[in-house]
């Protein structure tokens, strides 16, 4: 895709984003209670400094004017104080955010390595044991509820076995320094590798989790990509050529199956923000999706307008990945 | 037929397992291809030829098997060579350019790399990238395309038809191979376009001194390009010999017919006259002339096993009438 | 041109029937594929158990669901060494019987799998239909929405909606069928996009019908089978929605029992209990296997071009 259809693409993204905005503005502003004896908790005020708060919120001028100046905090990452934390919700978002972006990544790689490398053993053994098998393996995955999965996991192998820990993220936090908030990189920098293993075991039942119905899904889409590829005459012809298996699997066939499967992936990236709410609540995960299913309850709602506007807008550019990938993959649409 | 053949394809069966039953697709087919010579297979779509020379590449796919024949290339058999040998032969000593270049060549890897690949394939080692980068550059200016070296880095889909089927001679004629396959060269392209691409081919061929089979459902391009030809019908070769002898005197009913179903340059008011009847569903055929339900001459004598029988001069026809 | 386009259009009421005749005949030769196809009939069979176990819950099971009994707390089940027959799965930390709840569990999930599959289809239908047929600005204002809510993963909004109106089944629905009518919106514009230049459409417009006429009776017939296996795919992907909000505490309140509050329930017995958590997470497996494959029968039978 050329810039300027790069450009024209992001521009199409405008709409869609204030849409989004809307959507989130108006569902917390008609929830039902009051941010100011919210904000309050349990303190006591008198009715002057309600009224004050009140104005300090904003929570006295119209709804339009509410809508425009929620934009403006918006777009510059301002979404007013966490009620529970007592701290700017963008300092406790941030906090949480790399928790949850390192066991995303996980999820993901260990969906594309799995997903992919099984889709394509099942497509070149098509209709042998290897093949049954990872079609069934992939049905189960993805009709099975993600949090029922993770606790099968915690059973097998941290309470049963004892091999892996039940939840966190890592035993000795404290020693490791910030970094990039990625614990499996900060540890490498710090050259703390039974940190680093530490870190690793505890990520790996989370991730495997979060990236199971992911790595399904993709294994489906790779396999009917590459029967599809296999069949078709340019691999014929590249047989006819006298190059080697390999390089007709892994060149010729996969790169066409590549095309489907990675725009796939992309969106479906979009869905792992979603299971990390139920992922990081199995397992304790100190991200950012236990962080706004905890803020649900303590009707935290500063911080669950700003995490799902977050979210949506992640979402919302990974879509654009997808599309961007699709071209870039495809030479066809390319020029 | 003559001994020093090239290739020798003798008694071949390629059949179809399906669920309607058995798709005899090549059923017992006979051909020489003569060093240096230019051997034109003729056939309706359906008569086995692609089937006879995917048979040969060993590139029939299941269904698809070879359930019996012989052929023979460099004095061995292709059909019992370990897969391993095979590939090193195909593209190297016997290559094929396919009916459509578009749908052949990969949509997805760049002109230059599917060239190079076949190259470097065969040359292991000797050819370095670039030296393989050099030859293909070199190859494409030899079939004509222009700014070869620009023109590496494309995608299939940035060339017109004609020069996408230059490409594909390119990858085939890449290791100079001993004989080129090439299939229905022209039914993708327009008709300005398949006159060079033909001559592109004899030309290469005689620069090359390599033998082309060139398979084709239209008699005229083969009497212009062939030496000799052999016609096939229903999975069996009916009728061989040298092209114009072939035409001049058709022994077969089915050449006759097919020649009187073809307009003439050198006599347009001719009567054009379809052959009647249909091609036979290739499952279940019975042990007789497969060309019996369509035949003039049909008689008694046809319900028995048929054989080519020698012909005349180089020539072969399968045809009781031949023998009487 | 124009004489011959008239002439061909004259007959149109018999281009119509000669239409709408092979139609029926591909359904009943689609429904014979279906019945072949042993899986999927047994998967349908599968699903119609738990229909019935929803509707009869009350007569199936053993126990009172919400009834506690403190001496059976986390009692093992019927299999293990210190369980009984009586509660063959097993009881909870309240000692309340896990079969039972279970059995009432499937109320929640098919009353809201089915309603949301209801809600969502009619929804995505009409809206479908409206755009694809109306084009215009009908077009763009429903292609519009649908992008926005595109734009929210699904479990985020669902959670958000929630979080906003509060729990209860009614609002569990609304939160998962604003998202969900947006598949068989798509699938209806598209389906209608090209429905609308089929001959017999053309046909019906030449005669004169009304536009609501054309919609309702001859387009909206044909694009029902790719909506209907659209929607029947998607009630497993609901079902696994609804127990992730219960999961997570934002579905059915306490004590209603619904299999993904069970499974959270459960959570802190698990050294020790591990059924109370688990049992109820295979009936959840077990529905939404067999509403996959059920849907995936459907979907080979009835609609060949998504054949994988």
């Amino acid at each position: 895709m050329s810039p300027l259809g790069v450009v024209e693409r992001l521009l199409q993204l405008v709409p869609v984003l204030l849409g989004i905005s809307i959507v989130v503005f108006f569902m917390m502003a008609l929830t039902p209670g009051d941010p100011v004896e919210l904000m309050l908790g349990d303190a006591r005020a008198t009715d002057e400094q309600r009224q004050s708060l009140r104005h300090d919120m904003g929570l006295d001028r119209p709804m339009h004017e509410r809508f425009l100046v929620f934009l403006r905090n918006a777009a510059t990452g301002e979404f007013g104080m966490s009620f529970h934390h007592r701290r700017p919700v963008r300092q406790v978002i941030l906090e949480r955010l790399p928790a949850t972006i390192e066991l995303t990544l996980a999820a993901l790689v260990i969906a594309l390595v799995v997903g992919i490398g099984l889709g394509v053993l099942a497509a070149v053994r098509r209709d042998s044991w290897i093949d049954r098998l990872s079609t069934v393996t992939a049905l189960v995955g993805v009709s099975m509820p993600g949090f029922w999965f993770g606790i099968l996991l915690i059973l097998l192998f941290a309470v049963t076995l004892g091999a892996l820990p039940v939840s966190g993220r890592i035993g000795y936090e404290g020693e490791v320094p910030f970094v990039t908030g990625l614990l499996l990189v900060d540890t490498l920098v710090a050259s703390k590798f039974a940190s680093f293993f530490d870190a690793l075991r505890h990520l790996l039942l989370p991730a495997v989790t979060l990236g199971l119905a992911m790595a399904a899904l993709l294994m489906r889409v790779t396999r009917s990509a590459m029967l599809e590829a296999l069949a078709q005459d340019y691999v014929t012809f590249a047989e006819a050529k006298g190059i080697s298996r390999a390089r007709i699997l892994f060149r010729h066939a996969l790169k066409n199956a590549l095309i489907p499967t990675v725009t796939v992936a992309a969106i479906e990236t979009g869905t792992l923000l979603g299971g990390n709410m139920i992922v990081e609540t199995v397992f304790g995960w100190p991200g950012l999706g236990r962080l706004v299913v905890e803020g649900i309850f303590t009707r935290n709602y500063p911080l669950v307008q700003a995490a799902v506007l977050l979210y949506a807008v992640i979402y919302v550019l990974l879509n654009l990945c997808a599309d961007l990938l699709y071209a870039t993959l495809n030479p066809r649409v390319r020029s | 037929m003559s001994d020093p053949a090239l290739l020798a394809i003798r008694g071949l069966r390629t059949w179809f397992t399906t669920r309607q039953g058995v798709v005899k697709a090549v059923d017992g087919v006979d051909l020489d291809v003569l060093p240096g010579e230019c051997l034109g297979v003729v056939g309706e779509s359906g008569s086995g030829k692609t089937a006879t020379f995917l048979s040969v590449l060993g590139l029939v796919k299941p269904p698809g098997r070879i359930e019996a024949g012989q052929i023979i290339f460099g004095g061995r058999d292709l059909a019992q060579l370990p897969a391993a040998e095979l590939r090193a032969l195909r593209g190297r000593d016997i290559a094929i350019t396919m009916q459509d270049a578009l749908t052949a060549l990969n949509p997805a890897l760049t002109v230059g790399e599917q060239i190079v690949e076949t190259i470097r394939a065969h040359d292991r080692g000797v050819a370095g990238p670039a030296a393989a980068r050099a030859r293909a550059v070199e190859l494409l200016r030899l079939v004509g395309m222009p700014e070869p070296e620009r023109r590496l880095g494309d995608y299939p889909h940035q060339f017109s038809g004609g020069m996408r089927q230059r490409v594909m001679i390119t990858i085939a004629l890449s290791c100079r191979p001993k004989l080129l396959i090439a299939d229905e060269p022209t039914t993708a392209l327009d008709v300005t376009i398949q006159a060079q691409v033909l001559d592109l081919i004899a030309t290469m061929r005689r620069q090359l001194g390599m033998s082309v089979v060139l398979i084709s459902h239209n008699l005229g391009v083969v009497a212009e390009y062939c030496d000799r030809v052999a016609l096939m019908y229903a999975g069996q070769v009916v009728e061989s010999g040298p092209t114009r002898a072939v035409i001049a005197a058709p022994r077969h009913p089915y050449t006759q017919g097919l020649l009187r179903s073809m307009p003439l340059l050198s006599d347009p008011d001719r009567p054009i006259r379809p052959i009647a009847g249909q091609v036979p569903d290739l499952i279940d055929l019975p042990e007789e002339c497969r060309f019996l339900p369509r035949c003039p001459h049909a008689a008694d004598a046809c319900r028995h096993d048929i054989r080519l029988l020698p012909a005349g001069a180089g020539r072969w026809a399968r045809c009781v009438r031949i023998a009487a | 041109m124009s004489v011959q386009a008239v002439e061909a259009r004259a007959p149109a009421k018999a281009a119509t029937d000669a239409v709408a005749q092979p139609v029926e005949s591909i359904f009943i030769a689609n429904l014979r594929d279906f019945r072949r196809n042993r899986l999927a009939v047994a998967s349908v069979a599968m699903v119609g158990l738990f229909a019935l176990m929803a509707i009869f819950a009350p007569y199936l099971a053993p126990h009172d669901p919400y009834a506690s009994d403190l001496f059976r707390r986390l009692q093992p089940p019927a299999w293990l060494d210190g369980g009984e027959w009586a509660y063959p799965m097993g009881c909870d930390g309240l000692g309340r019987d896990i079969l039972s709840r279970a059995i009432y569990g499937a109320r929640v999930s098919m009353t809201i799998g089915v309603a949301v599959m209801m809600v969502a289809a009619m929804a995505g239908m009409i809206a479908g239909l409206a755009a694809g047929y109306l084009r215009g600005w009908t077009d763009i204002a429903i292609s519009r929405v649908v992008d926005v809510l595109l734009g929210f993963p699904y479990l985020i909004l669902a959670i958000g909606l929630m979080a906003a109106m509060g729990p209860g089944l009614g609002n569990i629905v609304l939160a998962l069928a604003i998202k969900e009518w947006v598949l068989p919106c798509r699938v209806a514009r598209a389906e209608t996009l090209a429905a609308r230049e089929m001959e017999y459409v053309e046909a019906a417009r030449a005669l004169g019908a009304s536009r609501l006429h054309i919609m309702l009776r001859e387009i909206l017939p044909n694009i029902l089978s790719p909506l209907i296996v659209v929607c029947t795919m998607r009630m497993a992907w609901i079902i696994i929605m609804e127990a992730s909000l219960s999961f997570l505490g934002l579905g059915v309140q306490p004590p209603v029992p619904s299999w993904g509050s069970m499974v959270a329930d459960g959570r802190q017995f698990l050294i020790g209990a591990w059924w109370v958590s688990t049992l109820p997470g295979v009936m959840i497996l077990l529905l939404v296997l067999a509403i996959n494959l059920a849907s995936q029968g459907l979907r080979d039978a009835f609609d060949p071009r998504m054949r994988t």
